[in-house]
């Protein structure tokens, strides 16, 4: 293999590929994609009500309603200090309860209250309330009223039962857990259950995006060379090798151009917005498995794009790749709840899940390291192998027109010599 | 200069090219001639090191065609086709580089070329935006931009319309003058006439003719009449011996047997149509190529 022709190759694929239009776009575009994707449904789900909510609330018990009032309006504060809900009693006129429920339903859609809760009549025996109105979709707020009610309800009982209600305010103490990652160097930073989900999740996304994008690249410009027969050309100039290489390292250099300029926007977006979505412990493990993961995926492509004649028929191949990169997202869920699962480290043992099940576990938590030591080697021994492989199939594939080639086929192309 | 022994090659179910030798002298203009799937692009693919042979060997001034030997050859593919969207001189410098040119060759020698096929100042295009005779002028340069000692060219011609055919004949000559040797395939029989040195013609694979143009044709003698008529020339087939014609609506070409005579069928012909060019002469390749590949009417449609 001669360098010379190689960085020929290179710099055509690179130098080429970043003037692209579709490069820059993605290059901008993903990157605002993933921060939106990730930010919002935090931001929306986080954030706190500005104004002060309107809640109807008939007791039929005519005994909670007082402590339920009390409890949710000087519990739950807004920011400026002013109480979250502003709860609005009303009377029942020992009405059935279905008219009642149409006389208040009406109320609320004139707007006196966006939301009503009923107590029921038998709640000290059966704990059944209604929450009605339009939009009830809150979990927060459902969730605290059924704390504050029940623990009206608690109140009333132990009242009966002679407890003083001094004591009755210390049972009720709010806890505030703060959950705390521990570290074995001992350093203990204050760490979110999202945080590690997201550095996790994050990065794996931004692998396989990178890898769907560059993979289409290189299909693309292989196709072309196929079928406009360019790659004869080529072949007469220099060896399949030298240029297979210099496509996958041309797209490597893609790739890190890419990567860079993500982390730079990444570090800019979150200093402006001070975000801290990213737990970084360990990034240069991730960065490893990163790089290796790509490698791995590129001589996929490459292999993809000798053997197809159009576009159309490379994704179907490609549709395959981007369903295995997905799975740790469909498995990230359980893997964040128990890490150590034996499903979880099977998985990350099977040379194209590797790098993103190990992307995936080691912010929650870090493997042991002979189980990193194991799983790179597992990826540099894939990587040498489905290098060779593809540099056979690329041998025989681009010359190759026609119909796609059966499995059959391919494996003798392999054993070509 | 290059030397071909005994290429073989088999794709899954069919012989592409069995056993083929020739050779191609130092400064000359060879022909590699064929009807389509003869074999031709195979064995030039062969011959570029491109695909492997089953057996057989190439031999480039006396030693195996390596990949250090690729930098020494030009190749035009049959099929034509460009980078679309990048520009002109980017994918010339690309090529160039490729084959070991510094960017200060490839300017010298891109600027010698661009001019000579008129396409100066369209360096900064893209090429989408180049009509397709300019793309196949660009694919041309591209192929003798790094001054190879040897230059194949698959169909150079197709595709040109007859002022640039011209262009390209001329500058075929100017390099055949130069000392380089050039080896093109094609269907057109007048441009391998008017250029070719030795040819070789090739039918399923095999050799069925090789050796020197004017040789070739003497073998043939004088045994063929041209005629330009008009009228229904229909007949002229029926006429006794008649090894082998080709009638056209107002043009026939005929290879005649020993018991032909001449004069009768002249007197015959000069009955029925109005003849405007009656010629005796050796015959054309163009009835040689159909002769030899026999199947004319599949050979028709090819050279049509």
């Amino acid at each position: 293999m001669r360098l010379s022709k190689v960085l020929s190759v290179t710099k055509w694929e690179y130098i080429e590929k970043v003037k692209t239009k579709a490069f820059i776009i993605s290059m901008i575009i993903t990157p605002i994609f993933i921060i939106a994707m990730i930010v919002l449904p935090g931001l929306l789900a986080e954030k706190s009500d500005n104004d002060t909510k309107r809640v109807g609330l008939v007791d039929l018990t005519d005994s909670l309603s007082a402590k339920v009032i009390n409890s949710i309006e000087s519990q739950y504060l807004l920011e400026n200090g002013k109480p979250n809900y502003n709860i609005i009693p009303i009377p029942h006129n020992n009405e059935s309860e279905d008219v009642l429920r149409k006389r208040v339903d009406k109320m609320s859609f004139e707007g006196k209250f966006e939301t009503y809760i009923i107590i029921g009549k038998n709640v000290f025996r059966d704990g059944k309330c209604e929450y009605r109105g339009s939009n009830v979709s809150s979990i927060r707020d459902i969730e605290r009223f059924t704390r504050s009610i029940k623990n009206a309800i608690s109140e009333v009982i132990l009242i009966q039962k002679g407890i003083k209600p001094e004591i009755l305010k210390e049972i009720n103490r709010p806890v505030d857990i703060k959950s705390i990652k521990i570290t074995e160097e001992g350093e203990a930073k204050e760490s979110g259950f999202l945080q590690t989900f997201f550095t996790s999740y994050i990065f794996i996304i931004l692998l396989m995006m990178l890898i769907m994008l560059t993979g289409q690249m290189l299909i693309r410009s292989l196709v072309e060379e196929k079928s406009n027969r360019i790659i004869e050309i080529l072949i007469s100039s220099c060896s399949p090798t030298e240029l297979m290489a210099g496509k996958i390292f041309g797209l490597s250099l893609l790739g890190l151009t890419q990567i860079l300029l993500w982390i730079i926007i990444g570090v800019g977006a979150s200093i402006s917005f001070s975000l801290n979505i990213v737990s970084l412990d360990n990034l240069l493990l991730i960065i490893i498995y990163f790089l290796f993961g790509y490698l791995l995926y590129a001589s996929v492509f490459v292999a993809i794009g000798s053997m197809s004649n159009s576009e159309q028929e490379a994704q179907q191949l490609t549709g395959y790749v981007s369903m295995i990169l997905v799975l740790p997202i469909v498995l990230a869920f359980s893997a964040v709840q128990d890490p150590n699962s034996t499903l979880i480290r099977v998985l990350s043992y099977i040379p194209f899940l590797t790098p993103t099940f190990m992307i995936l576990r080691i912010p929650i938590l870090l493997p042991p390291i002979w189980e990193i030591i194991v799983t790179i080697l597992i990826l540099i021994i894939s990587i040498i192998f489905m290098t060779w492989v593809a540099g056979k199939i690329f041998r025989t594939g681009i010359l190759i027109y026609g119909k796609k080639p059966s499995l059959i086929e391919l494996y003798k192309w392999i054993k070509a010599k | 200069m290059l030397e071909v022994k005994n290429l073989h090659k088999e794709f899954v179910n069919k012989i592409a090219v069995n056993d083929i030798s020739f050779t191609v002298n130092k400064g000359e203009i060879f022909g590699l001639l064929g009807p389509n799937g003869a074999g031709k692009t195979t064995t030039i693919r062969m011959i570029l090191n491109i695909i492997l042979p089953d057996s057989g060997v190439v031999l480039f001034d006396g030693k195996p065609f390596t990949e250090e030997t690729k930098n020494l050859v030009g190749y035009l593919p049959e099929e034509r086709g460009l980078y679309q969207k990048n520009k002109l001189f980017d994918t010339i410098t690309y090529f160039g580089s490729l084959k070991n040119l510094k960017i200060s060759e490839i300017k010298n020698s891109a600027n010698y070329w661009l001019k000579k096929f008129e396409l100066a100042g369209n360096e900064g295009r893209k090429i989408e935006e180049l009509s397709k005779g300019n793309q196949q002028k660009v694919q041309f340069i591209i192929s003798v931009l790094h001054n190879p000692d040897m230059i194949i060219l698959d169909e150079p011609f197709s595709g040109f319309d007859p002022v640039n055919q011209d262009l390209l004949k001329e500058i075929l000559i100017e390099l055949k003058n130069n000392g380089k040797t050039i080896i093109f395939s094609t269907h057109q029989m007048e441009q391998v006439e008017k250029l070719c040195d030795n040819i070789c013609l090739i039918n399923n694979g095999e050799i069925i003719l090789s050796g020197k143009l004017t040789e070739i044709k003497k073998n043939y003698g004088n045994n063929s009449i041209i005629i330009e008529f008009s009228g229904d020339g229909s007949f002229i087939k029926d006429f006794k011996g008649i090894k082998h014609c080709n009638i056209f609506e107002n043009y026939a070409e005929i290879i005649v047997n020993n018991d032909f005579s001449v004069k009768s069928f002249l007197d015959e012909v000069n009955k029925k149509i109005d003849i405007r060019k009656f010629q005796i002469t050796e015959p054309s390749l163009h009835s040689i190529f159909i002769e030899k590949v026999g199947n004319a009417s599949k050979v028709k449609e090819v050279i049509s």
